[in-house]
């Protein structure tokens, strides 16, 4: 083995951007919050701080145990995470927020479940999809079994209820099957079939029927379920092209919940404007392209779908937090990645973004890709 | 190893959802743009609406001071309470509570309460105490604001100039000429308002500058206006007559040092108060001036040099008959052939008549228009008329003779007052101003108003021997004698009109009394018009108005510092010590109970506020739900009752103001301190 290559510092520096950013972030849209209702403005950022301390771990961590030995941990890892999805649901395990049990608490800050699910869910679809690769259009084993514990994952999620991230896994599931080959007749099906599921589980739950009618109209009901939207579209939209100004927005000031998390883009576009905003997706892209640029170089299957799969995790996390808050998607419950107050999010992420540097420093030898003919990027 | 073909086609794949993603996020930046850039301005608005929060700034009413800056109208800060009825966590117990605090009937309040859903005021405009009380009971939903109240110090002083304000506008007398100016302009503030409604700051910068409107300092002396509005009150009073009116000029300026009507009202209580007392009667109302207007018709005559002062003329017994119609000289005077002094002195119709007519309709009605009749003054007061002196095309030759004696004509007091002024001041017409100056909060001058000459009415040797004619009338023989005054030569004129019956047509047996006059007659500092409507006691104006003339005259002379030529007279203080206010108890302490205080709100004792402003002591008696009664200008002097006294409600007090020493400055000694004896 020659020496190692050296970490990609683009997507290291890129992501590191976006977490500094993120506490600037944090810190101007909760300071006037915190400051009314825990006599602290500074409370947030302080605990998002620790949460970036525990993400640098997290991220060195990935690095330093690398991606190559995740193979052997794809199924115990998802079996923990099916755990804890089962624990968070327990009473007296679970804590419960705003109607529905999400976090575990573990003293000094809860845990997301949910959040590990998504890099749980990545690792066990790349270790499958490696393990089955010859199988992969065989409907028995390349389908089917991943559909199951899919759909295992999913109604632990949904019985949170957790649909932003129920819909993300299912997302990447079918992206990655689509990667690894999987007959597209297969995911035409379920896709068809999954969508009267969907249909149910909208229309059955009360909240996400309004979520889904405050989406299509948000102004028809301002003040009640299109609230959170529209101010979320007023404080965006209030930026214009350059913004009011860091820490100037408006909307924080009690108008706007989960101003600091969930929506924290919508601050971003007030108080940066179109620049901002559009910077960060660039910023984003960035990362996006660092990423597959590993798995486009990974030595292995495995790296390939890894990388793939935390990439898409990312970007695709990235995508739909900045549609939620533009109004282009129903409102899901999604954070943006490194950016939104959060301490499992930023662990996960950073976890994810531990691997993807461990994979993009283990390259292939020069030799191997020389066959191939697509030289990208 | 996989195949090369399968990685192949794996890549394509990836590069598939990699544009996927791509396609995704170009369609979010294109949203990015709609928003933030199409759409900015609308979201925009919306958001602003919400969170900016428009506070008016509603500046303190400017003051209205007398010359000597004695306050006539002031703001005073109060408390005024509000409920937000969504606030509001129990509604009867709420409004039960605060009727009881407050006085009020808690069924009506939880009406009022519950058939709203925003901002409500339940009291405003209350003694500090009262609101104190009110917020101790925190109760939920329930406010309490800062508010001024605007306050007439002076009561019915002069309250038919200044007027008063309600709700911050102005509603009636210069409170309502000059609203805007004393309003000041109204600041929008722009106020961050946070999602609890929380108003966190305000974003302008002129609240500074927005505290206070303008304020006007008038020409009235609150002195003279006193002495003015009392004696007036006493001719009326005496004379059992309907009304009354009086000014007092300053004849070298225009300036009207007082003006007075009786009935008065006070304005602290204008609710309470018929609307037609409002009306400034001196310069609203129009009669018809009879006598005194000779002085007029004959400084046309004289102007256009249609007589010698020499002349006679042929009184023919006291009547002349013109076509159908006999004019007769009232009072019975056999007057054959006078001299122009005696028609003038004895109040000849006949006389007047004459030299009417050999005057003529141009000649006469150049003379009168010159001198301002038919038209208005255009002093700065609301609702003035011009009368009536219609055009010399229309007159008749009976019309003619009776316009040169004061029939047929009409005229405002003031327009008569200003008229008698530009013969007092040697034959030039002035405006009567009213408001001296306008300034700005901290004393800066926004607009002096100066003399406004119109011109030269009068020959200024006419102007003398016209007033040289007028002193006959205070003298042994003349029709004013009652209008007389130890050791000053005056000039004067009575007036006794029928009143036209505005139903039947003609006259009707109702009387307007009349004096007008000046004093010194050689240099005059006053030119005073008294005027009585319908006296029952007599209808002549040297009866009812002649004595409030000279008393009126004698107190001004006095309080100015003008005193006789003639050394022989012997003081001038009893003069002044008759003057009524005086002995005449508290006047501004009197019947209605204004604002009845709360008992309890006024408990304890009478505050020491010897040696405040009048703002000051005002802000410190009104807090405390004591009525105040301000006399004089400069600061507290004397209070009664006095301090300690334990206060009962209603509490009212009556403060006199002294320029002290201390205060210095302004004309030495120029106010008497004569009053507060």
């Amino acid at each position: 083995m020659t020496e190692r290559p050296a970490m990609d510092s683009v997507l290291l520096f890129g992501v590191l951007g976006l977490v500094g950013f993120g506490l600037v972030m944090v810190y101007s849209a909760s300071a006037v919050y915190a400051g009314a209702e825990l006599g602290d403005p500074l409370f947030y950022a302080r605990r998002q701080l620790l949460h970036v301390g525990l993400g640098l771990a997290a991220l060195w961590l990935g690095w330093r145990f690398g991606y190559r030995r995740l193979v052997r941990w794809g199924y115990p890892l998802l079996m923990l995470t099916v755990l804890l999805l089962v624990a968070v649901l327990i009473p007296g395990l679970g804590t419960r927020v705003g109607g529905s049990s999400r976090w575990l608490r573990l003293g000094l800050m809860n845990f997301q479940p949910a959040e590990l699910a998504k890099v749980a869910f990545v690792v066990y679809l790349a270790c499958s999809l490696t393990r089955k690769k010859e199988q992969i259009q065989a409907f028995s084993v390349g389908f089917l079994p991943h559909m199951l514990v899919s759909g295992l994952l999913l109604v632990l999620l949904l019985l949170q209820p957790d649909f932003g991230t129920a819909a993300t896994l299912t997302i990447l599931l079918f992206f990655l099957l689509f990667v690894a080959g999987t007959r597209l007749s297969y995911l035409a099906v379920s896709a068809l079939a999954a969508l009267p599921m969907a249909y149910m589980l909208v229309t059955g739950s009360d909240y996400r029927m309004r979520r889904l009618l405050a989406f299509m109209d948000p102004w028809a009901d301002r003040y009640n379920v299109g609230y959170q939207i529209t101010e979320s579209l007023m404080s965006f939209g209030s930026g214009g092209v350059a913004g009011v100004g860091l820490g100037e927005g408006k909307h924080k000031l009690f108008f706007l919940p989960a101003a600091h998390t969930d929506f924290i883009f919508s601050q971003v576009g007030e108080e940066l404007g179109f620049v901002g905003a559009t910077a960060l997706v660039a910023v984003f892209g960035v990362v996006v392209w660092r990423g597959v640029r590993a798995a486009w170089r990974a030595p292995d299957l495995f790296g390939t779908y890894l990388a793939f799969g935390l990439t898409a995790l990312i970007g695709m996390q990235a995508l739909v937090n900045m549609g939620v808050v533009t109004g282009l998607l129903p409102t899901k419950g999604l954070t943006l990645p490194f950016v939104s107050y959060g301490g499992s999010s930023m662990i996960c992420m950073m976890l994810a973004v531990g691997l993807l540097l461990d994979i993009s420093a283990s390259t292939a030898p020069e030799g191997a890709e020389a066959g191939a003919k697509v030289t990208w990027p | 190893m996989p195949d090369r073909r399968q990685m192949r086609w794996m890549r394509v794949r990836l590069l598939v959802v990699v544009g996927l993603l791509g396609l995704a996020t170009a369609g979010l930046v294109w949203r990015f743009w709609t928003l933030q850039v199409s759409q900015a301005d609308w979201l925009r608005g919306l958001a602003q609406d919400q969170y900016l929060k428009e506070i008016t700034l509603e500046p303190m009413r400017g003051p209205i001071l007398d010359r000597h800056g004695a306050p006539l109208a002031v703001s005073v800060m109060t408390e005024s309470i509000f409920v937000m009825p969504q606030e509001v966590q129990d509604l009867p117990g709420t409004a039960a509570a605060l009727a009881k605090t407050l006085g009020l009937d808690a069924r009506a309040l939880e009406r009022k309460l519950a058939g709203r859903r925003q901002f409500t005021w339940v009291k405003r405009r209350i003694p500090a105490a009262e609101a104190e009380a009110v917020q101790a009971l925190g109760l939920p939903g329930v406010h309490a604001t800062a508010e001024s109240r605007r306050y007439y110090p002076a009561r019915e002083l002069a309250a038919s100039v200044v007027g008063f304000a309600g709700d911050g506008r102005g509603l009636e007398g210069l409170e309502l000429l000059f609203d805007g100016q004393l309003r000041g302009s109204t600041v929008l503030a722009q106020g961050l308002r946070d999602a609890r409604g929380n108003v966190l700051f305000a974003e302008a910068a002129g609240a500074d500058t927005a505290s206070e409107g303008t304020g006007l300092t008038l020409t009235l002396d609150l002195t003279l206006q006193e002495l003015t509005e009392a004696e007036l009150e006493r001719a009326v009073r005496e004379s059992e007559a309907r009304a009354g009116s009086a000014v007092v000029l300053e004849p070298h300026s225009g300036e009207i040092l007082a003006l007075a009507n009786w009935p008065g009202f006070n304005p602290n209580t204008f609710a309470k108060v018929p609307r037609e007392r409002f009306r400034n009667r001196a310069v609203t109302d129009c009669f018809e001036p009879g006598s005194t207007l000779k002085v007029f018709s004959l400084a046309a005559a004289m102007q256009a040099n249609a007589l010698r002062l020499d002349e006679t003329f042929d009184c023919q017994g006291g009547a002349l008959t013109i076509g159908r119609h006999t004019i007769h000289d009232s009072g019975g005077h056999r007057l054959r052939v006078a001299s122009v002094r005696d028609i003038l002195v004895q109040s000849s119709n006949v006389g007047m008549a004459r030299i009417g007519l050999r005057l003529g309709r141009e000649r006469l009605w150049q003379g009168l228009d010159a001198f301002g009749f038919g038209r208005r003054t255009g002093v700065d007061l609301p609702g003035e008329s011009g009368c009536r002196l219609r055009r010399p095309g229309s007159w008749s030759e009976v019309g003619l003779a009776n316009i040169s004696f004061g029939q047929g004509v009409s005229a405002t007091p003031l327009q008569l007052a200003a008229a008698l002024g530009a013969v007092a001041n040697g034959g030039v017409w002035l405006r009567p101003l009213i408001v001296k100056e306008i300034r700005a909060p901290r004393g800066r001058l926004v607009q002096a108003f100066q003399p406004d000459p119109a011109g030269r009415v009068l020959e200024e040797r006419w102007a003398r021997a016209l007033a040289n004619m007028m002193v006959g009338v205070t003298e042994p023989g003349g029709t004013g004698t009652r209008a007389a005054l130890a050791g000053f030569r005056v000039a004067g004129k009575t007036g006794t009109a029928q009143k036209p019956d505005a139903i039947a047509g003609g006259y009707s047996d109702k009387r307007v009394a009349s004096f007008m006059g000046f004093v010194p007659a050689e240099a005059p500092r006053v030119a005073i018009l008294v005027l009585i409507d319908e006296p029952q006691t007599s209808p002549y104006g040297g009866v009812v108005a002649a004595p409030a003339f000279a008393r009126i005259a004698e107190g001004a002379l006095a309080y100015l510092g003008v005193f006789p030529a003639q050394a022989a007279v012997a003081d001038a203080r009893p003069a002044l010590q008759a003057s009524p206010r005086q002995d005449e108890e508290a006047v501004a302490l009197d019947e209605e109970p204004v604002e009845a205080a709360p008992v309890g709100s006024a408990a304890g004792r009478m505050p020491d506020v010897r040696g405040l402003s009048a703002r000051e002591s005002l802000q410190r008696l009104s807090a405390r739900g004591i009525e105040v009664a301000l006399l004089g200008s400069g600061r507290v002097a004397r209070q009664e009752p006095a301090p300690g006294t334990p206060l009962v409600a209603p509490a009212r007090v009556r403060l006199l103001l002294e320029r002290g020493a201390d205060a210095g400055g302004e004309g030495g000694g120029g106010r008497p301190t004569w009053r507060l004896k």
